[in-house]
């Protein structure tokens, strides 16, 4: 029962292999986490993220043709790290959409999603100074099974039919049969996964994409504050020790 | 009762297959058959979920444990159960406009302690274990085998400059080295989609397999 105790070391005391550099990487972050507080930096310039730049135009296009906009929440619920970034995402959508007053309809497949969703867009909608426009009943809960859920989006994208549709989250086997049948509606399409192996599906259907850490990032990028922006500086120098520590390990076993 | 069976099967065979019919039927244009069939999928799937959720949820881990169970006498064992579900039933509150503002409790509950659960076994499966098996022992290897290994290390490292964000800027020497990682990237993701088509075309023709094996049956030519 106490086995799983032993975090860096086995029963005996003896540390086993990649335990000591978890042990490594946690200290390495506590360095980054304090460096971050340290350090008095005014202003970090971020380089471009197309897709966070097309969510206004993406909307600003659906406003011009009267239509609403269509939020597409993940598979995974909300706990998941995947649905929290596209839950941050889609608080700067509802802003926006706010601003033009364009409605936004959001089925899910999670009952805590679509809260969480409910919530976010609520904020989004105050932030903007217009809660009147606010309809819940437009974000609501359709089933948790996969490929029902994937079905009655296609049948909702023809029925509304949606200037931009938003996928944010992580997706599985049903994201092509979103995606083209949103495509075959005419609607700019802005997707954002970490699901590595339904990257290439979106790429090919979509307009924009966020892949991988890009969505991640992306709340910090729509935030602007300058702690997010230093945590996205912290995340960055990880990188580059990680990509160091491969190469010094590699030369230090080979040389 | 043989007969009645293969009646029965005979009448779901041509439920089946009027089903699979209407939903191919989307592939021309959306139609009132394939918004039925569509409809009685998502309400019998959730309809059998809310099932599935009911009794492995409540009844198992709510009903047997507090009423039937000898094993949860303790007072904290009791508490165990009945303070999440006290936390889960502050949910119930977004429904009235006085007290909703307690259904943001447990949502922020979940939001903190999912992220914090996630996060800690994403470090040794996404990254540990990745870095250990980007380090390779030369020494056993052949010359192919170093070469192969040489191009999979630039891989790594290029798509991991593409993914800096403030650290890279956008400069034309920068670019480069991060469109290398976008050169690598796009061969990864271009085998993916060519072996997800593989599966899908093989998933293709099972439904038409089964379509023809029923169709048959119904005519007694199997």
């Amino acid at each position: 029962m106490f086995n799983n105790a032993y975090i860096f070391a086995d029963s005996n005391g003896i540390i086993k292999s990649g335990r000591g550099e978890s042990l490594l990487f946690f200290i390495f972050v506590l360095i980054l986490f304090t460096l971050s507080y340290l350090l008095k930096i005014k202003h970090l310039p971020t380089r471009k993220l197309s897709g966070i730049e097309a969510i206004e135009e993406a909307i600003g296009r659906s406003t011009e043709m009267g239509s609403p906009i269509l939020y597409v929440a993940g598979l995974k619920p909300v706990p998941a790290v995947s649905a929290i970034a596209g839950i941050n995402v889609l608080g700067k959508i509802a802003e926006v959409a706010a601003n033009y007053g364009t409605p936004i309809i959001s089925p899910h497949n999670n009952s805590i999603t679509m809260i969480s969703a409910r919530e976010e867009i609520k904020s989004g909608f105050l932030r903007a100074g217009n809660p009147e426009l606010i309809n819940s009943s437009k974000i609501f809960y359709i089933t948790d099974s996969q490929f029902p859920y994937a079905a009655s989006i296609n049948s909702l994208t023809n029925e509304v039919k949606p200037g931009a549709i938003f996928y944010m989250g992580t997706f599985y086997a049903e994201s092509l049969i979103l995606t083209e049948h949103g495509q075959s509606t005419g609607a700019i399409q802005i997707a954002g996964t970490d699901s590595v192996a339904q990257i290439p599906f979106f790429i090919t259907s979509c307009d924009y994409l966020l892949m991988g850490e890009e969505l991640f990032t992306a709340s910090a990028y729509i935030k602007k504050d300058l702690n997010s922006l230093k945590g996205v500086l912290m995340q960055d120098i990880a990188k580059i020790g990680i990509i160091l520590y491969i190469i010094i390990r590699l030369l230090s076993k080979n040389l | 009762m043989s007969i009645l069976r293969e009646k029965g099967m005979g009448i779901i065979n041509i439920i089946v297959i009027l089903l699979m019919l209407s939903v191919l039927s989307f592939v021309f244009k959306d139609n009132h058959f394939f918004k039925f069939t569509e409809r009685l999928l998502v309400g019998v799937s959730a309809g059998y979920g809310f099932l599935i959720i009911f009794n492995a949820g409540f009844i198992k881990k709510i009903w047997i444990p507090l009423f039937y169970s000898t094993g949860t006498n303790n007072f904290f064992q009791v508490m165990n159960i009945i303070l999440p579900c006290l936390l889960g039933l502050l949910f119930f509150t977004s429904f009235s406009k006085k007290y909703g503002f307690l259904a943001k409790y447990p949502l922020a509950f979940l939001l903190g302690t999912g992220a914090g659960v996630e996060i800690g076994p994403r470090i040794e499966t996404s990254i540990m274990r990745q870095i250990n098996s980007s380090v390779v022992d030369f020494s056993n290897l052949s010359l192919f085998e170093i070469f192969n290994y040489i191009i999979i290390l630039i891989a790594i490292v290029t798509t991991m400059y593409y993914f800096l964000f403030i650290v890279r800027g956008n400069k034309k020497r920068e670019n480069f080295i991060a469109n290398i990682g976008i050169f690598f990237m796009m061969i990864g993701f271009g085998a993916s989609f060519g072996y997800t088509i593989m599966g899908r075309l093989s998933l293709l023709i099972e439904v038409v397999d089964m379509f023809r094996e029923r169709i048959f049956s119904i005519f007694g030519l199997l």
